[in-house]
């Protein structure tokens, strides 16, 4: 008989009472998390594939009458969730959001002792360390990522024998640095040397967090309760977003800025400096924040339409041309991404590196550019908001004529909506509010300010010029040059791209019909 | 090697399940899940149809279903248990009678073939996994079973630095 003593599970099958899944469905339907004690405890877990391979290999391998704990090999202290929370809504005990999560706005937490529950769980820490002797602690499992876990193990038959486990998903390879195409590390396909001169993808580098990390940030916003957001998104919202222009300019999720009096931003660093709101769409679901005050952080590098790729988990990537000579291509959705938005569309797949604090991510290309951010959506799947629509946002023209590494002005205005579920129109671009914005009352073309609206309407007609905005009867309907959507001739939203006249930013924008 | 997976149906017993029909094609494993609201066979939905795998629907305190259900098998792994906290806190009745009584009901060996289990509890599943006979020795051993006394579950250790962290 054989005694195997495993930590908290966690994995596919998991019955939705336990705690990962109840904080989850529990943070998608805004009810609280129900935590004991003062929050403070701490726990190891364990992917329950991990633990049928322990098991696995005690069956076959273990000593009879032995007692085998099994640990998930935490690689650093876990941090404590905030216990009482920071902000005085969350110590008040207000509900403060009951959009929910997306971009980072958090749940209540609730305290079963106040709900009568007696017990004080606390961590029942599980020794998995380096083997003592021939007990204690199997080693050289895999760890979620299908990848062995650090120590070497000192007896001879837990790591050679250690079978991998089937489903775990296969890392794209840490160790892969390089690639036959790439010796050096985030080497960019497009040779700067070359201008034009595209190296087609074999084997490309992946870029990783430990070579590059987006200067990402969180946010509060306090909303004045007067403001009719205020009663269905709350007045105390939190996000997460990303530089990326030099100017201070950063991207965020839109519906978390509206009505918004006051953003504080606090960077990667622990420095705090003032946001101010530089707009917002709620059709597209993307908002722009303006960082005041010094050291804001370096943005990474826009790219261009044509150097994006798409990263997955596989490693394989796929890649969508956006080149005006191919309008019928460009308005489709590439095949290859086509193929692995599914894939895409799971966190775990997402290239960029995750922020731990709202856990967002960025979606980068090989070159280290910031192409995207993620959201979720309440209700729905993940979306990933797609690309980063400078022109969209910022008040006049010059933004993007800025002279790229390549000679060509940065990253056009491009946006675009994917989705999990709907594969086919995965580039239709999110034009209807989902999620929060849409319970909240907010319709396609809708803005949070009426005399912004207007503004920005007039600036949108005159910068349509380029694609047929200024011919009678004939208007863009792709959101990036036009305010509502005309079913008469509808533009993608990918072939939007750069021109090569640097000097009239708005005439980057340009549809292919 | 044949294996009797108890509480099959629910959460790791089921991953282990696939695990097993996986990544040993000549092992087969039979399921003894009594199918309380945390077991679904939907979870192994994928493998039924597997000629390895077979379904028994019983309770592990009936000493008559284990004991027909543990005939020829090389190997028991017990996951059945009642695990979470919340429930046990409502009432303790059913841990007692699966945790306690059914280990129990499975440790004891009948037959020739060597089985074992021990004690899961909550909230931590202590599994238990049972090894057939070393490598080179007949797994028909006659050897009786070696039971260790069953130590106390907390594993409690104070944290690296920092307080302790106390015991459930």
């Amino acid at each position: 008989m054989i005694v195997t003593r495993s930590s908290n599970n966690f994995g596919p099958y998991q019955y939705p009472e336990k705690v990962i899944p109840l904080f989850i469905t529990n943070a998608l339907e805004d009810k609280p998390l129900p935590l004991y004690g003062d929050g403070k405890n701490v726990r190891d877990w364990l992917y329950v594939l991990d633990n049928c391979a322990a098991l696995d290999l005690i069956l076959r391998k273990g000593k009879d009458g032995e007692i085998y704990n099994i640990g998930g090999q935490p690689r650093s202290r876990e941090r404590a969730p905030d216990p009482a929370g920071s902000s005085p809504a969350r110590q008040a005990g207000e509900p403060h959001h009951p959009g929910g999560g997306s971009a980072g706005t958090r749940p209540p937490l609730r305290s079963r002792l106040e709900q009568g529950g007696r017990a004080r769980l606390e961590a029942r820490r599980i020794p998995s360390g380096r083997p003592r002797g021939d007990r204690g602690v199997v080693p050289g499992l895999t760890r979620r990522g299908g990848s062995r876990s650090s120590p070497a193990p000192s007896a001879p038959t837990t790591r050679s024998s250690t079978p991998r486990a089937s489903h775990a998903p296969r890392r794209p390879s840490r160790r892969r640095r390089s690639c036959s195409r790439c010796p050096r590390s985030s080497r960019p396909l497009r040779s700067p040397a070359r201008p034009g001169s595209i190296r087609k993808p074999s084997r490309p580098c992946l870029p990783t967090s430990s070579t590059w990390r987006p200067p990402s940030w969180a946010f509060t916003c306090e909303v004045p309760s007067d403001r009719p957001s205020a009663a269905t998104l709350g007045a105390e919202r939190w996000g997460s977003g990303v530089l990326f222009d030099a100017a201070g300019y950063a991207l965020t999720v839109s519906y978390v800025l509206i009505d918004a009096a006051r953003v504080d931003v606090v960077l990667r660093d622990g420095r705090k400096v003032e946001g101010k709101v530089a707009g917002l769409d709620l059709e597209s679901g993307l908002g722009v924040i303006k960082l005041e005050g010094r050291d804001r952080g370096r943005p990474p590098r826009s790219g261009t339409p044509r150097d994006w790729r798409w990263g997955t988990s596989r490693a394989r990537w796929a890649w969508m041309r956006t080149a005006p000579s191919s309008p019928r291509r460009a308005r489709s959705v590439h095949p290859r991404l086509r193929r692995v938005v599914g894939v895409h569309a799971r966190p775990r797949a997402l290239r960029g590196p995750v922020q731990s604090r709202v856990r967002r991510a960025a979606l980068v290309d090989q070159t280290g550019a910031v192409v995207g951010i993620t959201s979720l959506r309440l209700g729905e799947a993940t979306y990933m908001n797609l690309a980063i629509p400078i022109e969209q946002f910022l008040g006049g023209p010059g933004r993007a004529d800025r002279q790229g590494p390549r000679g060509e002005p940065e990253a056009a205005a491009v946006a675009g909506t994917l989705h999990a579920r709907n594969r086919r129109r995965a580039g239709g671009g999110g034009r209807v509010p989902i999620g929060p914005a849409r319970s909240a009352g907010f319709r396609p073309g809708d803005r949070d300010r009426p005399g912004r609206t207007a503004r920005r309407s007039r600036a949108r007609r005159t910068s349509t010029g380029a694609c047929g905005g200024d011919r009678p009867g004939r208007r863009c309907s792709s959101w990036s040059c036009g305010p509502r959507a005309s079913k008469r001739s509808p533009c993608a939203p990918w072939t939007v791209t750069a021109s090569s006249s640097p000097k009239t930013s708005r005439a980057n924008l340009r549809c292919v019909e | 090697m044949k294996i009797l997976v108890t509480g099959g149906a629910g959460f790791i017993g089921s991953n282990f399940v696939r695990h097993v029909l996986t990544t040993h094609p000549e092992d087969s494993v039979v399921n003894l899940d009594k199918l309380t609201y945390a077991g679904n066979l939907e979870n192994l939905r994928d493998v039924e149809k597997d000629p390895r795998y077979r379904f028994v629907r019983g309770d592990i305190c009936d000493g008559a279903i284990v004991r027909e259900a543990m005939d020829g098998m090389d190997a028991v792994v017990h996951f059945a248990a009642e695990t979470h906290v919340d429930r046990s806190n409502a009432g303790a009745d059913e841990f007692l009678k699966t945790n306690a009584s059914g280990t129990f009901t499975l440790s004891r060996r009948p037959g020739s073939g060597r089985s074992g289990a021990s004690s899961p509890s909550a909230p931590t599943r202590c599994t238990a996994a049972s090894p057939r006979a070393r490598r080179g020795s007949s797994i028909r051993s006659t050897r009786p079973i070696r039971t260790r006394p069953p130590r106390p579950p907390p594993i409690c250790s104070p944290a690296p630095t920092g307080p302790p962290t106390g015991c459930p």
